[in-house]
């Protein structure tokens, strides 16, 4: 009796520990959410001291290879968000989305179609030359004259000129109408600005090298497998940089980067997997913060193919099929919200749960005998996750969907490249940026080359994602919106389904980060610049 | 007795033995039999092949409704489990068929023509059995791109190699018996001798090495799905279900013991079974270490 009680004893206790020890980080997030300043999902006191050193961190994946390293021709966020590292942009987004000075230290605007900037005083480029009004009037010239892709969102620029006096440096940008979205387009890390000098003499080639005046600059890099990054001493706040070197390891499996964050050998990581934050709650010494995105999923459909996509009718009554609530649920953790073309937590943002999609009923069996394929690329496992769900759903409705999970490369070639495209149905993502009439270009076939595959021009709807930019925030820009949403729903071409969660875990035992809650550009290192190292 | 009757009578008295006293070679079939009509049954059985999301809830633990728990997007694990199985085990045994095919072929023709041709075939065999198995399969699935297809070339070219080292070394005895010499100089035709002679009397060994080669096979499958290279979602497969079991393993655990103990025991199995079988077929390969 006494040998059992004893046992009872030893296993009370243990049991004891290991729940206290489960708990006891969680205990420490949710008090530290309750210090959090508005706008922040994470926030460290930039002023504090920083004990400086190496930060080592875990990427899922790389920029681009095939752009090169050119901030103006970058096309997809992990590009943006590592070329951000190095270069600058005239300004950037705050808290809720606020434009922010970066650096243009300010700007005015005498009018609706004039913005004047005023650059920063001290801002010089890594390699020790001071910024000047003529690179940023370069930069701007080049990226337009090139047809970069984001050129297309600079909206309709008439003239950009050196309005310098004396020594303050100074630009001014006038545009043929008025275009709200200028600001939020101008804070993307393609409208970064290069050293213009270095670059028309040859001495600098932005597709492989980068010089910038942003707060790194690189010391090595090997393509999909790591970067590491100096501090930049001549940048303008270097002195506030609690950061000296920043290491980079892609690595594209989860539990990898889990694993680094749990054993130390990571400080800091990405997920887009929302269950990472129930994964890492039990880590010691790590924290997990979710991400609010404007960036959004939407399914493609092959306007353009020989299949029955090609039918709107039938495009209309696949797209009601889907049910993205349970598409949220299931496949995205519950962390996320169905949305429209302008995504869903920006202003003036459509109502998903108006539109014919989802008011719509399809009945089981609506789609018998539809054979479809389903594209997905395997690095993004929420996208694979969602695939499976999407098929499911419309299997349900009758139709017998082959899911294709491929390497991007493949994805590509078959959704973007062919011309028309090798596919039915193919699922994506994009940025949603900071203004909610940003994204509805890529509706726009003419102005996202990389559509024109699967999708047509449409005059009606190029006509409300026109007009919809260029009014102000408020009731007439939402009724806009509304409409633009609305057509392309009726279109059934490329179509909105739900917010794209994004998790980053972190030791907070040995760093402190700044996190926005939330993000139009999939750039979770916006705040890299505040982040602090601790005394361990 | 010529050689061909004498193989046969050995291998038929080596699996009469088998049936009547060994309990261990019992067990094993009993395991693969099981796990073979579990994934049969999985397919054909309403209930069991329900593999959609609205069956439970995510990460359910396992409960009378769901055996197993449920995965990631609420799917009942069992329904994956065995669809998993049939995956993993059709896959591995068409690979095993062709790897049984070129390795008896190879290892015969090297052994019966002997020379440059010998030298030639094992030297190949050398430099890839000198690869790791899953490094091999890795640089084979990464040329191909992720797939089934992929994990099947994979399988087939890791098991080769030593296929056809075991089925050349066997052959080439075979080869210097009187009853080849005799047929050769008696002018019967080289296929003919290398098929009716020399094959017959390997045959105990290729089905040896066959079981052998079933279990590197189920092994390879489940390192490359593991690692993103073999069976692709939707389809499931036990190298796929540890893959995702791995990442949940702190909060959802029942993905990775389910899914790591059936690799386990059809691994086991297969092993125990070739083991049972070299003993009885190659009885002079087996070696009591006791």
């Amino acid at each position: 009796m006494r040998s059992k009680t004893k046992t009872l004893t030893g296993v009370a206790v243990v049991a004891a520990l290991v729940l206290s020890a489960c708990s006891g980080q969680n205990g420490d997030s949710d008090d530290a959410e309750l210090d959090l300043p508005d706008g922040y999902a994470a926030y460290d006191d930039p002023s504090a001291d920083s004990a400086g050193g190496t930060l080592s961190m875990q990427l899922d994946y790389d920029t681009a290879e095939t752009g090169g390293l050119d901030p103006a021709t970058a096309e997809i966020a992990r590009s943006w968000t590592i070329m951000g590292l190095v270069y600058e942009s005239l300004v950037s987004i705050g808290p809720d989305f606020e434009i922010e000075p970066e650096l243009a230290s300010s700007w005015e605007q005498p009018d609706e179609t004039t913005y004047v900037f005023d650059l920063q005083p001290d801002a010089t480029f890594s390699n020790g030359r001071p910024v000047s009004a003529d690179d940023v009037v370069g930069s701007f010239e080049r990226l337009l004259e090139m047809a970069a892709l984001w050129a297309g969102q600079l909206g309709p620029i008439e003239s950009i000129e050196n309005t310098s006096e004396g020594d303050a440096q100074q630009v001014t940008i006038t545009l043929e109408r008025p275009y709200t979205p200028l600001l939020a387009a101008l804070a993307n890390t393609p409208a970064a600005i290069l050293p213009m000098e270095e670059l028309e003499a040859g001495d600098f080639d932005p597709a492989e090298e980068m010089l910038g005046s942003g707060a790194f600059s690189v010391a090595d890099h090997r393509q999909d497998e790591y970067w590491v990054f100096e501090a930049n001493q001549e940048w303008w706040n270097a002195d506030s940089l609690g950061v000296d070197e920043l290491r980079i390891e892609i690595s594209g499996d989860d539990q990898t980067r889990l694993a680094g964050l749990r054993d130390g050998s990571s400080q800091f990581s990405n997920f887009s997997n929302p269950d990472a934050l129930s994964l890492l709650e039990s880590a010691q010494g790590v924290t997990a913060a979710s991400q609010t995105q404007s960036d959004f999923f939407y399914l493609m459909f092959n306007a353009l193919g020989d299949s029955a996509m090609a039918d709107q009718e039938t495009r209309q009554l696949v797209n009601a099929a889907i049910d993205r609530e349970q598409l949220v649920d299931v496949a995205l953790a519950g962390a996320a919200v169905p949305t429209g073309v302008t995504p869903a937590n920006l202003p003036d943002a459509c109502s998903a749960e108006t539109l014919q999609s989802a008011t719509t009923e399809v009945e089981a069996g609506a789609l018998e005998g539809m054979a479809l394929s389903l594209l997905v690329y395997n690095s993004d496992p929420s996208l694979v996750a969602i695939g499976q769900v999407v098929q499911q759903q419309l299997e349900a409705a009758g139709a017998t969907v082959e899911l294709e999970s491929l390497d991007y490369g493949s994805y590509a070639d078959r959704v973007y490249t062919a011309q028309p495209g090798q596919f039915d149905l193919a699922l994506g993502w994009f940025a949603g940026y900071a203004d909610p009439s940003m994204v509805t270009s890529w509706w726009d076939p003419d102005t996202a080359i990389f559509n024109a595959g699967f999708m047509e021009s449409h005059d009606d709807l190029n006509a409300a994602i026109e007009e919809a930019r260029g009014l102000e925030p408020g009731e007439e820009r939402a009724a806009a919106l509304q409409t633009v949403c609305e057509l392309v729903d009726d279109y059934s071409e490329m179509v909105p389904l739900a917010t794209r969660p994004q998790v980053v875990g972190y030791r907070s035992d040995s760093l402190g980060i700044t996190l926005l809650s939330d993000e139009g550009y999939g750039d979770f290192l916006r705040g890299i610049v505040d982040f602090r190292m601790l005394e361990s | 007795m010529t050689g061909t009757a004498a193989s046969r009578a050995t291998a038929a008295g080596g699996l009469r033995k088998l049936r009547t006293s060994d309990p261990v070679f019992f067990t094993a079939l009993g395991m693969l039999t099981l796990l073979i009509l579990a994934s049969v049954a999985g397919r054909l059985i309403p209930g069991l092949n329900d593999g959609t999301s609205s069956v439970g809830g995510r990460f359910e633990a396992p409960s009378l409704a769901h055996p197993l728990g449920t995965d990631g997007l609420g799917r009942s694990l069992l329904a994956r489990l065995l669809e998993g199985i049939g995956t993993t085990f059709m896959l591995s045994l068409a690979a095993v068929v062709c790897t049984a095919i070129i390795a008896t072929a190879l290892g015969i023709i090297a052994a019966y023509a002997g020379g440059w041709a010998r030298e030639i075939v094992m030297r190949i065999g050398d430099i890839l059995y000198a690869f790791p198995a899953i490094l091999l399969a890795l640089l084979i699935a990464a040329s191909l791109g992720p797939g089934g297809t992929a994990a099947l070339a994979s399988i087939v070219l890791v098991t080769v190699p030593l296929m056809t080292r075991m089925v050349g070394a066997a052959a080439a005895q075979v080869v210097q018996r009187d009853f080849v010499t005799n047929a050769r100089i008696s002018g019967v035709a080289a296929p003919l001798i290398m098929v009716r002679h020399v094959l017959v009397n390997v045959a105990g060994t290729v089905i040896v090495q066959a079981t052998y080669a079933l279990s590197v096979a189920i092994l390879v499958e489940g390192g490359l799905s593991f690692l993103g290279y073999g069976v692709q979602l939707p389809a499931s497969s036990l190298g796929l279900l540890a893959s995702e079991g791995n990442v949940y393993m702190l909060t959802a655990p029942w993905i990775l013991i389910a899914s790591g103990s059936t690799m386990v025991i059809a691994i086991l199995a297969v092993n125990l079974l070739g083991d049972c079988l070299r003993d009885r077929l190659e009885p002079r390969k087996a070696v009591d270490l006791t």
